[in-house]
């Protein structure tokens, strides 16, 4: 096969410390390689240093990098540009983050195309229908309308990529592309990237943290670990008998993550706790509702699961039994009273977040942020610090320092941890469990998942857990909601919604995640 | 985080650091000065008048009554300085409180406190001065109660940005989970994470209130004589300028040079902070 980029003994230095390794990796032409690693081992900044994007002081970088031949290391930053989405494409992790907020969707996708291959916005539309149709978006019109803030993470991205796709660079760089969508717009996603390989000869590097979705994708992986490359090989070799200790680890908690459903009659006593009438919520400015008619009972104790597409108002619904938003229409009642009504509301039910970082406050240390919800100042300081202490050791963070840091010194499973901790010092009975391992690296969203069924053991707490991952739900909840376009459209024990699905919406989404691509 | 941040990029840049220093040296030599000098602001001295710089003990000269120069110029930084920094300050307290409220409560009562907000900036303080001095004298409380309440808007509206932005992050809704309630959420969340913007405002409304005491006591409506302003001392020296052109150019000079010394800081602090 042609070479088409190769790095040679590339080394990355931010001051002293070295963060890639001499690494030597190889891609020819129309191939798929993925490369895999915890979080933490480098992969983005491998990406992003190809493209030599890391605008950092003090950065150092050795050996070489050929694209086609051609070094690109020392090129100086005019050259750059012209290789940049021409020749190597990139997307991101957050689509939204790397979006103009000023700038309609439509103007922003064509940006490159119009740049690059000298070509109006019309006919530049007209290439990006092509495959947007594809990853089955629909009215196409209105999403090009759009601003940023309008899309779910999941649209944005299916727009970034095929901007990015459609300037048809010879090399696509995709640094974790699917960790915020849904399995189907994965799926989606994952095909088209494969179709451009065999249509128009395109390679591409795909970065992730789940070897699953690697074996899914390509067949050559490279494994990272520590900014070094400790494997390389076959995805299924790899998979099935991985030589060296990270990609172990990684195999391991996607084994895991496949591992069987929950088949245990759920335990949990009759009583119910929330029950949600005919909700419907919609907001100002918008012309549909998010949800309509929306009804649930969640009992004491037990895990429910709540499954959906990205997009499909599974975050709304978690912010009105949190109390964050008000319902347009129906109620919402916990043990027959109204939770606007109720006054010790935040002892009852608490919420964990998406994402571990954003959930903090910056400016607060973590002995501060865990005792928020008691008051601080209610409490004697020796007696506040023993119970955060207390808290802090219960999730799994035994460290005495930690309690003295800042958010921005963890790490994102610690920094989950922390708002886990906040969450359980209200002693809840109720936790609004909004996608929180979707951050996490394999490794860390094991550990938290083991965390969260300890916590359910000892302190009798019941999880709604939201995820657009039905594997991840089967393996946790007692029962299993399906929300689908604002309405939950199926409700039942895991076995029953897993193994005699009634909507096709259900049975859609079953078999994309335990049949794989 | 935000203060130590900034402090970091000031003493990081040299011109920063100059405009820092120059800043105390004008504020020490001010505040002492007039202690150890044999001349005072208000006593005329007839035999003397219109001394050229450097004329025996008058350093910058003498006015129109024989009055020491230094000893004014020094007199009127203390009056400058006072008033820029209590308007900036009062401004910037109305301003985050009021930009808080308005983010946080939201819908109908943002819209109309906005709405207020964008009549007192229509105001000009030139109005207010006026209005003002006649129902309270001139006096330094005067200048700083009328550049206070038409300035605030622009500090307000940068918190109720803010405030926007900040109500929706996460660490902030899950602080109403836990139940904490708005007065909280603004003191111990909004407003700490919004020290940036706050600290980049205050270091340029500083400036720019110096600047305006300047321009109105230029106009004739600063503070009573004999006390004088750089903005008086300006005025004054404006009727001679032809003949003694140093009884304009010094006061002038430091309005001039202490704005940009305040800018320079405040840019510091605004690359540093990303603001």
């Amino acid at each position: 096969m042609e070479k088409l980029l190769e790095l040679s003994d590339f080394s990355l230095y931010i001051k002293e410390n070295k963060i890639l390794d001499a690494i030597n990796l190889c891609i020819g032409r129309g191939e798929i390689v993925s490369v895999v690693g915890e979080s933490g081992s480098g992969k983005t900044m491998l990406a992003k240093s190809i493209l030599n994007i890391v605008k950092a002081k003090h950065i150092r970088r050795e050996g070489r990098i050929l694209l086609e031949g051609k070094s690109i290391e020392d090129l100086p930053d005019e050259q750059m540009l012209k290789i940049r989405g021409k020749s190597i494409g990139m997307i991101f992790q957050e689509p939204l983050s790397y979006m103009n907020p000023t700038m309609k969707v439509g103007k922003q996708l064509t940006e490159p195309l119009i740049k690059h291959c000298g070509i109006n916005y019309r006919e530049a539309v007209e290439k990006l229908k092509l495959l947007l149709d594809r990853l089955k978006i629909d009215h196409l019109k209105e999403y090009l309308n759009k601003y940023p803030h309008e899309l779910s993470g999941g649209m944005a991205q299916r727009g970034m990529i095929s901007s990015t796709a459609s300037c048809l660079p010879k090399i696509i760089i995709a640094d974790e592309p699917t960790s915020s969508l849904d399995l189907i717009a994965q799926k989606s996603i994952i095909e088209l990237l494969k179709s451009m390989t065999c249509d128009f000869g395109i390679s591409v590097i795909f970065i992730t943290h789940d070897l699953s979705l690697a074996d899914k994708i390509s067949e050559r992986v490279i494994v990272l670990s520590k900014g070094r490359i400790v494997e390389e090989g076959k995805t299924k070799e790899v998979f099935i008998n991985p030589k060296s200790e990270a990609a172990a680890r990684l195999t391991a908690s996607a084994l895991r993550k496949v591992g069987n459903f929950n088949t245990k009659k759920t335990n949990a006593e009759k009583d119910i706790l929330i029950r949600i009438e005919a909700v419907d919520k919609h907001f100002p400015n918008k012309t549909s509702n998010v949800l309509t008619d929306v009804s649930l009972e969640i009992y004491k104790g037990e895990t429910v699961g709540l499954v959906g597409e990205s997009g499909c108002g599974k975050s709304t619904f978690a912010r009105l039994i949190a109390r964050i938003i008000k319902p347009s229409a129906g109620k919402i009642l916990y043990r027959n009273e109204d939770i606007f009504k109720s006054a010790n509301y935040p002892q009852k039910v608490q919420m964990i977040f998406q994402n571990p970082f954003f959930s903090l406050d910056p400016q607060m240390k973590v002995e501060n942020i865990v005792i928020e919800g008691v008051g601080r100042k209610y409490l004697p300081k020796k007696e506040a610090l023993e119970r955060v202490k207390h808290y802090l050791e219960m999730v799994g963070l035994e460290d005495d320092e930690i309690s003295t840091r800042y958010s921005y010194q963890l790490s994102g499973g610690q920094c989950q941890r922390v708002s886990i901790a906040r969450a359980l010092i209200m002693n809840p009975e109720l936790i609004v469990l909004d996608e929180p391992t979707s951050c996490l690296d394999t490794v860390s969203q094991a550990q938290i998942l083991e965390l969260f069924k300890r916590l359910k053991a000892e302190n009798k707490v019941g999880y709604l857990f939201i995820s657009h991952d039905i594997r991840l739900l089967a393996h946790i909840c007692d029962r299993i909601a399906v929300m689908y376009k604002g309405t939950i459209i199926e409700t039942g024990s895991c076995e029953d919604v897993l193994v005699r699905p009634v909507h096709p919406y259900t049975k859609q989404l079953i078999s994309v995640c335990y049949n794989g691509t | 985080m935000f203060v130590s941040r900034a402090v970091k990029a000031i003493v990081q840049n040299r011109i920063a650091v100059t405009a820092l220093l120059f800043l105390g040296l004008v504020f020490i030599v001010s505040l002492i000065y007039p202690l150890l000098s044999e001349y005072n602001y208000y006593a005329h001295n007839l035999d003397n008048v219109f001394l050229p710089p450097f004329s025996g003990k008058h350093v910058f000269g003498t006015d129109n009554f024989g009055r020491d120069l230094f000893v004014r110029v020094c007199e009127g930084a203390k009056i400058s300085l006072k008033i820029g920094l209590a308007a900036a300050l009062i401004q910037t307290l109305i301003g985050i409180i009021y930009g808080c409220l308005s983010g946080v409560y939201g819908g109908i009562i943002d819209e109309i406190m906005m709405r207020i907000a964008d009549m007192f900036h229509s105001i000009p303080s030139l109005i207010i001065v006026i209005l003002l001095t006649t129902f309270m004298g001139r006096s330094e409380m005067t200048i700083i109660i009328a550049l206070s309440i038409t300035d605030w808007t622009g500090m307000a509206k940068i918190m109720r940005g803010q405030t926007l932005l900040l109500r929706e992050m996460e660490f902030v809704q899950s602080a109403k989970v836990l139940g904490v309630g708005n007065l909280r959420i603004i003191t111990k969340h909004i407003i700490p994470n919004s020290m940036g913007a706050i600290l980049v405002n205050v270091m340029l409304s500083i400036p720019a209130a110096i600047f305006a005491e300047a321009f109105l006591s230029f106009l004739g409506l600063g503070i009573e004589i004999p006390k004088a302003s750089w903005g008086t001392l300006a005025n004054e020296g404006f009727v001679y300028a032809s003949s003694y052109p140093w009884l304009v150019i010094i006061p002038l000079s430091f309005i001039a040079v202490i704005m940009i010394c305040f800018y320079v800081i405040g840019d510091t602090i605004k690359d540093a902070l990303g603001g």
